[in-house]
């Protein structure tokens, strides 16, 4: 079976400063990887790269989705492939009603796939479901995009669009932050009922609490712009009853771990 | 043809290469300088000498690259 994400030895640069450097990590169908790592890590820098930031320089490796290479498609076109980011902090745009915004990309993910654009009528049978899924107070869509949302309700509503495009790959970044524990439950529980067989799902997270809610495949840990530790979800709890020092000293000392 | 074997030195993970992969460039790689996260096995002749290095590792995650199909 070939992974869904396939990266090799990749090495991003930002403003000739190189934070990523030798990324290795493959994540297949059906899958839930995490993570994680320490402020300064590269985190972010991954999930960006992989969405197509264009401050982010690609200067050695690949990314490979769904059997294509990533690194050489669009920010769009990564996105009607179906490639998804949740940003860490999601932007509000005012005038642009929510409902609208979403019709627009769903529909555009129709048309690349050769469908039909939505009807009026179906969308909105289809954005009742959704937001009865992810537990968002409905009038929000009608209002501007994250204009005047609560930080919970951003992050909700960046689920809302995961629910709505049903992404292949989606990337969630840092969605636990700022989030307080009902908000976090509420999160939490709308990306597990959007987990399945032929979708991956990789959380970007500093914490370990998001995987109280969602239990990952993988666990990986991200420390100056390597992964220097895989491992199932127990690795998790390791880090948050030990934090990351433990394992920046293992790598100094040059342990393989 | 040559074949290579890329081993994460900190993971579990591990690609078979043919040596004219660009992602491989003869067991040099496409980064500049030498990696600190990975080194290059090879050459080897034999696609069969190759897997069994590979295999020799101990690692969950191995198989043939992606992009050069080996």
């Amino acid at each position: 079976m070939s992974p869904i994400l396939e990266i090799q030895d990749l090495h991003v640069s930002v403003e000739e400063q190189e934070i990523l450097s030798g990324v290795n990590l493959s994540v297949n169908a059906g899958e839930v990887h995490a993570i994680m790592g320490p402020n300064g890590s590269g985190k972010s820098t991954l999930a960006s790269t992989l969405a197509g930031r264009p401050e982010y320089q690609v200067t050695a490796g690949y990314a490979h989705y769904r059997g294509k290479d990533l690194l050489e498609m669009a920010p769009e076109e990564r996105a009607r492939e179906g490639l998804f980011l949740a940003f860490q902090y999601p932007l509000e745009l005012p005038g642009v009603r929510a409902w609208q915004f979403l019709k627009a990309a769903a529909d555009a993910g129709r048309q690349h796939r050769g469908e039909e654009e939505y009807s009026a009528r179906d969308f909105d049978r289809m954005l009742r479901e959704k937001v009865k899924l992810v537990d968002i107070d409905p009038e929000l869509v009608r209002r501007s995009v994250n204009e005047g949302f609560s930080g919970g309700e951003k992050k909700r509503n960046e689920i809302l669009q995961m629910a709505i495009l049903e992404p292949t790959l989606a990337l969630l970044d840092e969605t636990d932050s700022g989030l307080d524990i009902d908000a976090l439950r509420i999160v939490s529980d709308g990306v597990n009922r959007l987990r399945r067989a032929d979708n991956a799902i990789v959380l970007v997270t500093h914490y370990q609490r998001l995987l109280n809610y969602i239990t990952p495949d993988r666990v990986h840990v991200l420390l100056d712009g390597r992964i220097v530790r895989s491992g199932g979800p127990e690795l998790a709890l390791e880090l948050e009853a030990q934090g990351y020092d433990w394992i920046k000293e293992a790598v100094e000392a040059g342990e393989s771990l | 043809m040559s074949y290579y074997v890329l081993e994460d030195l900190y993971t579990s993970w591990a690609r078979v290469h043919l040596g004219e992969c660009s992602s491989c460039n003869y067991g040099q790689g496409t980064s500049e300088g030498a990696s600190t996260t990975t080194q290059w096995h090879g050459p080897y002749e034999e696609r069969s000498q190759a897997f069994e290095k590979m295999e020799s590792l101990e690692k969950d995650d191995a198989r043939g690259c992606q992009l050069c199909n080996p």
